[in-house]
């Protein structure tokens, strides 16, 4: 049943605000002007209130020339330099998983290959991550409370940061609706009820909405999945549940009930769940994820505080999101979770590839292979960099427990075995998350490499030693020379008012 | 887990020199110094070498860079040209001509690529070639060239470039570099390869003299024969003859009497294809065929009637077959260079592919047992390189529209492996390119080989038509112009190379 290849002039977006206006911003930069955009936003639902840690200079908002200054002030957003992890390893532990550029090698050797032969040296191998944290800037400057901009000076350790932003989720999508209507694209409320077959080919001719107005479009963009259970070729879709790996069955939301506030995101593995509370500019948001086998809802409301109950969650995620001429995106193309905020960088490939897989005429089946590869590709490193820390946790109750012993997926496992066997990396096609905060992470959460790099041994112990006390003292000098968070953030507002008055 | 040194390699074996032998061994005592390792390589002096490949790509310099090699220095010793890409003639059809630069074309003017906004142009009949939108190409093509300026204002001129050497010469540039740094040579010829009776694991080789040489790791670098992989392991062939059925060759080196321009020239005959490489005293040419198609007489006889100088030595005949070892990697042997595999030399990767085998490997270094973790995946980075390389080979001749022997029809009507015909299949729908971040060949090297071979895209990226119809003819126009200019600045490249102290023995 192909199509046949006729002109492509209308594209219908459906689904929730915080899912849709990311990805009709991109569409209204990128579209020609033949290609008209029909955006369905589906207001019968109360947006959750959340917040987003993602990273700073993210390419999707480089594409659409969105400033940090501009997610401070318009989205109640606070700059940092990543999440930090309490609690995966049993109560008190803490890794704070920062972004970071990769660190000097030293004569061709990677820092975590000397320091991991320093470990077997002593026999000590258990103490890698010990030994290793030193070198880990961007988490060191975190932790202090300190923040800055990164450099762009080799010799700089600044150029180690990759600072993220945390935002309001509602905010953001607010930001994001006011450009696509300044860009002339008006949004209409409703919710799909049905849809039409075209006879020949079986591509969806036209969505039904609840007031019973037939939208007509050559391309379904649907975020809201009730599109794409009404097509009902979800078979086709290969959804991928990883529910043994991510093994939280309820979701709830709320203002955050623990006054406590270390200016970061913080994700706090606790009995039953998992609380992610975000502090932005103003107040904070809390988001848990939990077993309803081991935590009530009473229980984490008091956790999220506020009013809202709780949304079932299932972790997972289509395996060819795009399907005749629908495409799914968003919550319809499956669920990663809060955690690194998976899902806003999967929503966000999404858009980016959309972009460039834009059909040329009704006969999409080409982009649709192309699009559904791109994102298997990215998908893939998003979703194993967000579930290594839930199989690799070292908690000992439920469900965490449980989530140790699902097996990883292929991706992922063949990159733990490979860091575990000889402390090598194996990069991602994509490389959504830099190289080395892969690194990190995997010391972070426990894996020590059974050997170091055979390079490694060339080294003389003693003299590299005192290079490394230097670099670590010059880190330190660094982070005391850097402004405290606060600092921070009085400087860049101060300094987006200054160019305001500026441009006026 | 303490610190094991009793599991370390302590002795790596070498078998062949050539260039794929002493590349090895220049880059391990490069890279292993320090740590206690012995890299042994013994050859022959009475067993020849191919030492045919004269062309490089731009990979080799990184190569270089990390031996600590002058570049001034290298072209001196091996009487090396520059080369910017290769010239493509009669491919597409009889009489066209494109060159594969090593180098982007046009810059970045809007969301879509660049090569969208051409080819809407060309669609209206305004654009000028595609080539002339290249820095590499427009410098190859009036024999000019300057070192790549790192100037991020000026991305015209971003670009790389290779030599075209005398292999047999680097080869023995690098001998001399690795003796020198402690690699051991060892003269004599391997009558028999002695395994572990209890892993199969080469223990030793035995030399005519009696002299046996031991290690735990062992580099096959024997050539076609493979006389550790294949002769001794048995680890199979994948022979991929019927997607690259090309199987002989004949190599003639000649006297210089045209020019001596920065790039390689590839021309497609009735039954293969010919290469031209100029070096600073002499061309090298040599004629790859398939022997179904053309006999060897008359393949030498196409040959030699289209030298353009006087032949400088007796015609060489080669014979090969096109794929690779199952495992490049089996046991503790690995492949590296010819008795790893083979694939025709039309976008120069042998040399290249000696390169990744290297670096691969010193990247997944084994301790003594060759853990099955650094096996697999030693292979699994190989596969991919070869498939790829493959590929891209295959696209030249399955994207010619000739239609006057029946190689070309062959091969356009033949099954193509699935990996490369969905990627012809995008690019004719939409000018879609691969783009994969571990490949030898990317986006520019595809691009340039559609164009160049006439496929032109049903249509472009829809995100062109952002930008009106002027605002894309003046963006082009500049490009065009600043590529002109640019290029009018440079010098000659006889003169550069020249400056780097080259000697010319030809007319040139």
């Amino acid at each position: 049943m192909t199509r046949q290849a006729g002109p492509l002039t209308r594209i219908a977006l459906l689904g929730k605000g915080h899912e849709i206006w990311p990805v009709a911003a991109m569409l209204a930069q990128n579209l020609p002007p033949r290609i008209a955009l029909v955006v369905i936003e589906d207001a019968g639902a109360p947006e959750e209130s959340a917040a987003l840690t993602i990273p700073a200079d993210h390419r999707f908002h480089h594409s659409l020339g969105i400033a940090v200054e501009d997610l401070v002030l318009r989205c109640n957003g606070r700059v940092g330099l990543g999440s930090d992890c309490l609690g995966w390893h049993g109560e008190g532990s803490r890794f704070f998983a920062a972004r970071s550029g990769m660190l000097p090698q030293i004569n061709g050797v990677a820092l975590h290959h000397i320091m991991l032969r320093a470990a077997l040296m002593r026999d000590e191998p258990e103490k890698l991550a010990y030994l290793f944290q030193p070198f880990r800037f961007a988490a060191r400057a975190a932790m202090a409370g300190k923040l800055a901009d990164p450099a762009d000076d080799a010799q700089s350790p600044l150029r180690l940061l990759g600072p993220t932003v945390q935002i309001d989720r509602a905010d953001y999508a607010a930001l994001l609706k006011a450009r696509c209507r300044a860009a002339g694209v008006e949004p209409r409320e409703g919710r799909p009820v049905d849809v039409t077959r075209e006879a020949d080919s079986g591509a969806i001719a036209s969505v039904r909405l609840e007031d019973g107005e037939d939208v007509a479009a050559d391309l379904f963009i649907d975020a809201s999945g009730a599109l794409a259970g009404l097509a009902g070729d979800d078979g086709a879709a290969r959804f991928r549940p990883l529910s043994a790996s991510l093994a939280f069955d309820r979701s709830i939301t709320g203002p955050g009930a623990d006054a406590g506030d270390t200016g970061h995101t913080a994700a706090r593995a606790r009995a039953g769940g998992l609380l992610i509370e975000t502090p932005l500019g103003e107040g904070r948001r809390a988001e848990l994820l939990f077993s309803s086998a081991v935590m009530d809802e009473a229980a984490a409301q008091a956790l999220v505080g506020g009013e809202a109950g709780s949304s079932p969650f299932a972790a997972g995620h289509a395996e060819r999101p795009w399907t005749g001429n629908l495409v799914r995106i968003g919550g319809a193309a499956g669920r990663l979770g809060p955690y690194q905020s998976a899902d806003m960088l999967a929503l966000y490939e999404q858009a980016l590839q959309l972009v460039e897989w834009l059909p040329v005429s009704t006969a999409m089946a080409i982009e649709a292979r192309g699009y559904n590869r791109g994102q298997a590709e990215a998908i893939e490193e998003i979703r194993d960099f967000a579930l290594l820390p839930f199989l690799l946790n070292g908690r000992s109750d439920a469900p965490w427990a449980a989530m140790r012993e699902a097996a990883p997926p292929e991706s992922l496992q063949m990159r733990i075995d490979q860091f575990a066997g000889r402390g090598r990396f194996l990069a991602y096609e994509h490389a959504v998350f830099d190289e080395q905060s892969w690194i990190d992470l995997l010391i972070g959460f426990g894996i020590i490499p059974r050997r170091c790099d055979p390079l490694a041994r060339s080294l003389d112990m003693p003299r590299i030693a005192t290079i490394l006390r230097q670099m670590v003292a010059a880190f330190t000098g660094a982070i005391d020379a850097m402004p405290t968070q606060a600092e921070y953030r009085a400087d860049l507002i101060e300094g987006a008012r200054a160019a305001g008055e500026g441009a006026g | 887990m303490a610190d094991r040194p009793d599991r370390m390699v302590r002795d790596i074996v070498i078998v062949g020199g050539g260039t794929a032998g002493w590349m090895t061994a220049a880059a391990l005592v490069r890279r292993l110094a320090g740590t206690g390792i012995s890299v042994t390589l013994v050859e022959s002096a009475e067993i020849g070498t191919v030492g045919v490949g004269e062309a490089t790509l731009p990979q080799i310099r990184y190569f270089n860079r990390m031996l600590g090699i002058d570049e001034a220095e290298l072209m001196a010793r091996t009487s090396a040209t520059i080369k910017l890409g290769i010239e493509f003639r009669d491919w597409g059809r009889i009489g066209d001509r494109y060159i594969h630069p090593f180098g982007a074309h046009g810059e970045t003017i809007g969301p879509a690529d660049f090569h969208h906004y051409w080819l809407k142009e060309n669609a209206a009949g305004t654009a000028e070639p595609f080539g002339r939108y290249c820095y590499p190409i427009v410098s190859a093509w009036n024999d000019r060239f300057a070192l790549p300026q790192d100037d991020p204002a000026s991305p015209l001129t971003q670009f790389s470039y290779a030599f075209q050497f005398d292999a047999s010469l680097y080869g023995v540039f690098l001998a001399d570099y690795a003796q020198k740094r402690g690699a051991k040579r060892v003269e004599g010829k391997v009558v028999a390869v002695d395994l572990d009776g209890e892993n199969g694991f080469v223990r030793s080789v035995r030399l005519e003299s009696g002299k046996e040489i031991a290690g735990e790791l062992f580099i096959d670098c024997s050539g076609f024969r493979g006389l550790l992989i294949e002769q001794r392991l048995a680890t199979g062939f994948e022979d991929w003859s019927d997607w690259l059925p090309c199987n002989r060759a004949w190599a003639v080196p000649c006297a210089i009497a045209g020019e001596v321009g920065p790039y390689t020239r590839s021309t497609a005959r009735t039954g293969g294809w010919q290469w031209r490489i100029p070096l600073q005293h002499r061309i090298g040419n040599g004629h790859v065929y398939c022997d179904r198609y053309v006999s060897d007489d008359e393949a030498l006889d196409q040959l030699m009637t289209s030298l353009e100088g006087e032949p400088l030595a007796d015609p060489r005949k080669l014979f090969f077959v096109a794929g690779k070892r199952r495992k490049l990697w089996n046991r503790n042997c690995v492949a590296i260079g010819l008795s790893g595999g083979f694939l025709e030399p039309l976008e120069s990767t042998s040399i290249d592919l000696i390169q990744s085998g290297i670096e691969n490997l010193i990247a997944l270094l084994p301790e003594a047992d060759c853990a099955a973790a650094d096996r697999d995946e030693y292979n699994r980075l190989m596969d991919l390189e070869f498939e790829r390389i493959r590929d891209f080979l295959m696209l030249h001749y399955v994207a010619a529209q000739r239609d006057d022997a029946p190689l070309w029809r062959d091969m356009r009507t033949m099954e193509w492996p699935d990996s490369l015909a969905e990627k012809i299949e995008a690019f004719r729908h939409r000018g879609a390119v691969p783009n994969y971040a571990s490949g030898l060949f990317q986006p520019p090297s595809w691009l340039s080989v559609f164009i160049g071979q006439n496929i032109v895209p049903e249509a472009c990226d829809p995100r062109v038509d952002r930008m009106a119809e002027a605002d894309r003819t003046a963006h082009l126009e500049r490009v065009r112009r600043a590529i002109a200019d640019a290029v009018e600045r440079s010098s000659g490249h006889l003169a550069f190379i020249k400056s780097y102290g080259a000697a010319f023995g030809g007319a040139a």
